[in-house]
């Protein structure tokens, strides 16, 4: 098994390295000047423009830039925002965490949830239950977020201004300790749950079909035949044949962690990492997006690796094969 | 020596009693910030977002109200040569956040060393100061080589000339240094706090502040807002309680105005959108062709459509709401009225007929896509000029893409950009016209270049007669209204909207200090 990740681990390498390489070379490829975003409207002394060009290196070739770029990398250095003039890796660590506080409990309870439903779904014999949650989980996935955002804003926070409209916190004097905690979850509470909305819909999807199938299996007419209780059957036995895909899809939703936020993040204000990103296409922060690129790329490569894991640790058949490879 | 014009006194005395008066004090006023400040140093960067913060840090040896007055500041009083080329500047006693007194040696520092060299809004006013004095550290004196019309104007923090601590500064390179990048440390009314990027900058009140009894809040706290419906939001949840005229979106006023919960400040600086027209491409070189445009233009129209019906239809090259530099014999009206068979007459006599599609030629117009207004009033364009046979084609961009198109590689044909005048056209608008600023961003990227214009403008700028200086502006206008390189459209009336709740910002500049900004009981 350990040789299985080291192994894995190693093909990462690679991959990450070719997700920076080409991603350099289409931000620089795609028109824009960084130092526009920096001097403002008005026209600035020359002096200043090409003193801030040289700063930047952007007067090197292309491919001297990559170099150096890399050279840099080599070494854990991520570089330094030309916009923020603040170290790169200082700036991804504060949005990371805010991103994170804001995606952790969504993926906890769109995976929890989206089991349960789709299982009730699957499982039970009333027909308008199966079709409300199929509705439901359609209607999660497939309305813009900029739209039920807005609405949910202008409703809560603007006319009935029973949750905040922006932000993670508020900014008029909150006591620490437990006023902030609950202040930071009233300002989860509307992207949090329209974020979960989306991700628990594709989850329910995939659980209901896999559970449909898992139910017709042998072994459960033989487990009733038996006459175990329909619980124990459930969990014990129709549960971990159906979780394969259903581990595929919360995986998949693993990988869109850092960047699959961006619409929540913009609508609510939220200060994360796709917040970020945004802002750095916007201003042509170079070493901010590789950052961002560098992050993306490592958190796919370990979400699939956590998803190839947990096929293991769920398919004792899958066990086997690693072994043997 | 002549002394201190007497509007000045009086607005200052005004203001010096309105801080006497008792206030309601302290509280957090929260203002709307649309992205991350560069940097905290306004003399490096006029992008926005650096100058609300600041501007509340840092101050000027003036500053400027709305009705254009100039009021003392760091600077006490001061005379001018009878000649205009003197300008001495008693200073007062006050000291940086650190504790550090600020004397006559930052203020020569500042002008010589960063605000020359580096900002764009000041290199009109370092390209007169010829020499700087400091007899003692209370007393500043500026030699310029010749009169400058708006040097008072310019010597505030809006434009560039926030007094910054020497201390701190030299020997640095002011773009790194810490107190550009996270640190500020001023004379003005709120200090430095805290900045938590993506989220916040926070300001906390200066207890030393020179001005007893300001300022009267705790704290301001600028918050990170990129999306422009989200501002709006924010103001109408309670949740900030300022929105600078330029991060609120037009198609929201009608949200806030007539609601008695805010208050909409008119911007004190007129802006003008206007249609530059690149005279190196072949189908733009000739006069008639662009005045043909402008008569296929229906600027009311326009007015309506794109605008939202806010400002007004343009009548001349520079804005009419800069009474003493506005032409009271130019009228586009009378000039160009909007007449599309006159358009049609003269681009046929311009030698442009129309093919057999119909179509005389064809032209890109580039503009921000993140502009509501720009999308919709190139829309209308498009559908104005296809009226004369003038095919339009739509080239919405990015900021950083645009910008060095237009501004240094020339490579657009029509650009749609809106220009703020900083309150006088020596500093904001003959920059788009002007010899000087060709291939700088926001500088004259037409092509045209006239040297009785530019004459006039200089003279304009160098006058210390106000009646001396609107008589050569207006005289520029005139030729700028026939050669017509560029399209004025529409005088922009921006807002800025406030929570009814928080008083004192009428009487602030473009970017204000919230120096005596309260919370009403």
């Amino acid at each position: 098994m350990t040789r299985f990740i080291l192994s894995r681990l190693a093909y990462a390498v690679p991959v990450v390295l070719a997700v920076l390489v080409t991603n350099f070379l289409l931000t620089r490829l795609v028109p824009g000047d960084p130092v526009t975003a920096l001097i403002g409207d008005f026209p600035a002394p020359p002096d200043y423009v090409a003193r801030l060009r040289a700063e930047f290196g952007l007067d090197d070739s292309v491919w001297t830039q990559l170099r150096l770029y890399l050279a840099n990398l080599a070494q854990g250095e991520l570089g330094y925002s030309f916009f923020n003039r603040q170290p790169v890796i200082a700036l991804l660590a504060e949005r990371t965490v805010n991103t994170l506080i804001l995606m952790v409990p969504v993926l906890v309870l769109s995976s929890v949830l989206g089991i349960l439903l789709g299982m009730l779904a699957a499982v039970q014999k009333v027909r308008w239950i199966d079709v409300t949650i199929t509705a439901l989980s359609l209607g999660g996935k497939s309305i813009p977020i900029f739209w039920s955002g807005q609405v949910l804003i202008l409703l809560l926070a603007v006319h009935f201004k029973v949750l905040p409209a922006q932000g993670m916190q508020s900014l008029r004097g909150v006591e620490p300790g437990w006023p902030a905690f609950v202040d930071l979850a009233e300002h989860w509470l509307m992207p949090g749950l329209i974020a979960t909305a989306f991700n628990l819909a594709i989850v329910a999807r995939v659980a209901r079909v896999s559970f449909k199938e898992a139910m017709l299996g042998d072994y459960v007419t033989t487990a009733s035949a038996a006459g175990l209780p329909r619980r124990k059957i459930l969990f014990g036995h129709v549960l971990p044949n159906a979780l394969i895909p259903v581990v595929t899809v919360i995986g998949h939703n693993l990988t869109n962690l850092l960047t699959g936020t961006i619409m929540v993040e913009a609508v609510f204000g939220w200060p994360g990492i796709g917040e970020l990103f945004m802002s750095s296409i916007a201003s042509r922060d170079y070493p901010v997006l590789q950052g961002i690129f560098l992050a993306v790329a490592l958190v796919t490569v370990l979400a699939n690796l956590l998803t190839d894991i947990l096929y293991a640790v769920i398919d004792p058949r899958v066990r086997d094969s690693y072994v043997r490879a | 020596m002549r002394p201190m014009p007497m509007a000045a006194v009086g607005t200052a005395l005004a203001l010096c009693a309105g801080a006497a008066l008792a206030q309601g004090t302290g509280g957090t006023a929260i203002f709307v910030l649309g992205s991350d400040p560069s940097g905290l140093n306004r003399n490096l960067s006029t992008s926005t977002p650096d100058g609300l913060v600041a501007c509340k840090v840092y101050e000027g040896l003036v500053d400027v109200t709305p009705e254009g007055d100039i009021v003392p500041r760091l600077a006490e009083s001061w005379e001018i040569s009878e000649d205009g080329t003197t300008y001495t500047f008693h200073l007062r006693d006050a000291t940086f956040h650190d504790g550090t007194p600020f004397t006559s040696a930052d203020v020569k520092y500042t002008y010589e060393e960063i605000s020359g060299k580096f900002s764009s809004v000041f290199s009109g006013a370092a390209k007169a100061i010829e020499s700087i004095d400091t007899p003692s550290p209370h007393e500043v004196v500026l030699h310029l080589s010749k009169p400058y019309g708006p040097l008072l104007r310019t010597l505030n923090c809006t434009q560039g000339a926030a007094i910054l601590p020497k201390h701190l500064y030299e020997g640095t390179d002011p773009a790194t240094n810490p107190v550009t990048t996270s640190e500020p440390v001023g004379t003005g009314p709120f200090m430095f706090d805290e900045w938590r990027r993506g989220q916040y900058v926070k300001l906390a009140k200066n207890p030393d502040y020179w001005e007893e009894g300001l300022p009267y809040l705790d704290a301001v706290i600028g918050q990170v807002l990129p999306q422009s419906s989200s501002r709006t939001q924010a103001l109408m949840a309670g949740e900030v309680d300022y929105v600078n005229f330029t991060l609120l979106p037009s198609n929201d006023y009608m949200m806030l105005e007539g609601n008695p919960a805010y208050t909409m400040i008119p911007s004190p600086v007129p802006a003008i959108d206007v249609m530059l027209a690149n005279t190196r491409n072949p189908d733009l070189a000739d006069p008639k062709v662009r005045q043909a445009m402008m008569m296929a233009i229906d600027r009311s129209q326009l007015l309506a459509t794109a605008f939202n019906g806010i400002g007004a239809a343009a009548t001349m090259p520079f804005t009419n709401r800069m009474g003493w530099a506005a032409d009271a014999d130019t009228d586009f009206d009378a000039l160009y009225p909007y007449d599309p068979e006159k358009a049609n007459a003269l681009l046929d006599e311009a030698g442009r007929p129309r093919g057999a599609d119909g179509t005389r030629f064809a032209l890109s117009v580039k503009y921000f896509s993140t502009e509501s207004d720009s999308q919709l009033e190139a829309t209308a364009l498009k559908a104005m000029l296809q009226q004369v046979g003038i095919e339009l084609v739509l080239e919405p961009g990015e900021r950083v893409s645009v910008i060095p198109a237009v501004f240094t590689s020339f490579d657009y044909d029509l650009a749609l950009v809106a220009y703020n005048s900083g309150g006088d056209p020596a500093i904001g608008l003959t920059r788009i016209w002007s010899s000087a600023t060709e291939g700088r961003n926001f500088g004259n990227p037409t092509g045209y270049s006239s040297p009785e214009v530019d004459a006039l403008f200089e003279e304009g700028q160098t006058a210390t007669d106000r009646a001396v200086r609107g008589e050569a502006y207006a005289a520029a206008q005139r030729i700028l209204a026939r050669d017509l390189p560029v399209l004025t459209l529409h005088e922009r009336i921006a807002q800025s909207g406030v929570s009814s709740k928080l008083r004192g910002l009428e009487e602030e500049y473009y970017l204000p200090s919230f120096r005596s900004a309260h919370f009403a009981d």
